[in-house]
């Protein structure tokens, strides 16, 4: 095996293959950068290229795209609070308040390092599972995955602050939204009003960049003020590093906790984020300052983003099963290259695998250099007035939203949902639950659906359900305990120092 | 109005649109109804919860602090909110990069307070953008009711 990855890496470093991986990197950090446009975008762009190509760089180019997109995407993210793709959703409730504080150097130094150090901790996950990934992806049926929805919609709770019952209200008005549209279960369109564009449900990017994006837009103009408050830049990328290597252990859990549930096919990799913010601010000691520009915010998230890429491809290679639209396309570019997903990955076609691992490795190391380098000169957005800066990011949105399913629908849907977004943000109510639950809401409904058909209620006592329940109870009741536990402290120190 | 009271406002709106979608719900059938259904009542049932404990917290409170929001700056953000809306609803009747050209130069002048060559040139360049992207990533803009598609 250690021979084989040898060979593979030098396969990979071969200089009439190097010039493609970068190409692909590009690609990923343009796609990244754009807000709105997601994987799928890169890979349809990147797939006709393919043609032709040996395998070795025709995946160097594909991967290295799907690799790098959730480092480029950090920078519309944490710059201007509009999700850069969907898996960079959790990133904007750190990552932006410390933009506003004039930190945006340091937050992305941050995100850059954790996405660099979980996207080469992901690819080992997916070289160290090659053996064992079958019995661990078969182990997971509908009521598993249902449960990991659960998981997902448990967030609601955690990201709601002082008001859960607002947090779950919203949480449940994303769970209708993501009701809109064709029935999981059966032929029925619901809540369509007989528009055709309500037909497939209301696309994610759209939903997120208006509940983000719009209101920011808005209240900056009408402030009249840069997204930094303060006119200099504080703490640079290097400060950044420091901290993601001071919290170490948050990236090397987000890192496990993105590869874990990359590797589950069907749950989406749009709540990967959410899990990971909310599990880091639940068991984080002092976690009263997220959501107003905590670093840790951005760390967890960030760090397990990159990490599900290599989680997300056992399934594809390994047993053809696409988690993603990405890995959908990917899936045809390996036939394109005349290569078949499945146990031959790990058998004949093993180098090709293992120089699948070695590009994931290498595009996180080089796209987050080259983020990192970029930083310096991109932060400075956050300087600029709004009025001078919004129109031209306006016109970008509008481009993004149309994107999703190129109907003026889009556009309507981004004003609606940015309204509905403006009106929460001015009254206090929290936005991120909105999205888990339009998230989740499809995948909840499905599974539950199947889960019921094939067991009746027999599901409740399947062990992966038990485990998944007993760990959801725990992080609520811990995050619960330790809340309680950090406000005593915090009590008693007023009341010494009074 | 204080933000307490548009909160309130803002609940009992969510609670009509829950009973509407449970009761658009029950018009489905068994296998697309139980979801919505359940989650409609069920959010229905809350936002009642929430309505009543935010009336009453708003009683208690009312003689303490009655805050109001800045009317100046409610009546800018109604003011940008048009011009969003405004550039949408010219994209339908123009297309987009007509009416990005038109939003550019009337936003950038009257707003932003550019000189005319500076509103001039920033338009050309993000016109050159949208050519560069549209050929590089094979995107597409609306047209418009009137059909003009000027690349």
């Amino acid at each position: 095996m250690f021979d084989a990855a040898l060979e593979a890496l030098s396969i990979v470093l071969d200089p009439n293959r190097i010039p493609f991986m970068f190409l692909g990197i590009s690609v990923g950090l343009l796609i990244g950068i754009l807000p709105g446009l997601s994987g799928t975008v890169g890979m349809a762009i990147l797939l006709p290229f393919v043609y032709g190509m040996d395998p070795y760089t025709g995946m160097a180019m594909l991967i290295g795209m799907a690799a790098v997109l959730h480092t480029g995407d950090t920078f519309p993210s944490i710059l201007i609070g509009m999700p850069g793709s969907s898996g960079s959703q959790a990133t904007i409730m750190d990552g932006y308040p410390l933009a506003r504080k004039g930190q945006a150097g340091r937050a992305l130094g941050a995100a850059f390092f954790s996405s660099m150090i979980g996207g080469v901790l992901g690819g080992l996950v997916l070289l160290v599972s090659i053996p064992i990934a079958k019995p661990l992806v078969l182990s997971f049926g509908s009521p598993e995955l249902f449960m990991l929805s659960v998981l997902g919609l448990s967030m609601v709770g955690i990201l709601s602050g002082n008001t859960p019952i607002r947090g779950v209200l919203v949480g449940m008005i994303g769970l209708m939204l993501g009701a809109v549209g064709a029935a999981p279960a059966v032929a029925e369109y619901r809540y369509t009003f007989e528009w055709i564009y309500l037909f497939n449900g209301l696309p994610l990017a759209v939903v997120a960049l208006g509940l983000f994006a719009f209101p920011e837009m808005i209240e900056l103009l009408a402030k009249k003020q840069s997204i930094s408050k303060s006119e200099k830049l504080e703490g640079g990328w290097l400060e950044g590093i420091k901290d993601t290597i001071k919290h170490k252990w948050l990236v090397l859990k987000g890192a496990t906790i993105g590869s874990l549930i990359g590797f589950v096919p069907g749950l989406g990799g749009s709540v990967v984020d959410w899990i990971t913010y909310g599990i880091t601010k639940q068991t984080a000691k002092a976690n009263n300052n997220f959501g107003k520009g905590d670093i840790r915010g951005v760390i967890g998230p960030e760090g397990a983003n990159n990490a599900k890429e290599g989680g997300a491809l056992i399934p594809t290679l390994l047993f053809s099963i696409p988690g993603s639209g990405t890995t959908a396309i990917l899936l045809g570019g390996l036939s394109l290259l005349g290569l078949q997903a499945g146990p031959r990955m790990v058998n004949e076609d093993v180098s090709v695998t293992l120089s699948i691992v070695w590009t994931l490795v290498l595009a996180n190391i080089f796209g987050a250099a080259a983020c990192i380098f970029l930083s310096k000169y991109i932060s400075r957005l956050s300087l600029i007035p709004a009025t001078i800066l919004v129109p031209f990011l306006l016109v970008v949105l509008t481009v993004a939203s149309y994107q999703s399913s190129r109907q003026f629908g889009d556009l309507l849907l981004f004003i609606g949902i940015g309204l509905l977004g403006l009106v929460m943000k001015r009254l206090d109510w929290p936005r991120a639950p909105l999205l888990i639950g339009f998230v989740l809401s499809q995948a909840s409904e499905r599974y539950l659906w199947i889960s019921m058909e094939r067991y009746g209620f027999t599901w409740l006592l399947h062990p992966g359900v038990i485990i998944l329940g007993v760990i959801i109870v725990a992080l609520i009741a811990g995050g619960y305990v330790l809340k309680r536990s950090t406000e005593k402290k915090d009590t008693t120190e007023t009341a010494n120092t009074a | 109005m204080s933000k307490e009271v548009k909160s309130i406002l803002f609940t009992f709106f969510l609670f009509i649109i829950f009973c509407y979608m449970g009761w658009e719900a029950n018009s489905f059938s068994d296998k697309a109804k139980f979801f919505p259904f359940f989650v409609a009542i069920g959010a229905a049932v809350l936002s009642f919860v929430s309505l009543v404990l935010q009336s009453i917290d708003l009683f208690l409170r009312k003689q303490k602090n009655e805050h109001t929001e800045d009317i100046g700056e409610i009546k800018r953000v109604l003011q940008y909110v048009l011009w969003v809306v405004g550039y949408i609803a010219l994209i339908y009747v123009v297309g987009l990069i007509l009416a990005t050209i038109l939003f550019l130069l009337v936003f950038l002048l009257v707003e932003s307070k550019f000189r005319f060559v500076t509103t001039v040139f920033s338009t050309v360049l993000v016109i050159g953008g949208l050519f560069l992207i549209s050929n590089i990533l094979n995107l597409y803009w609306p047209s418009g009711l009137l059909g003009i598609t000027i690349f």
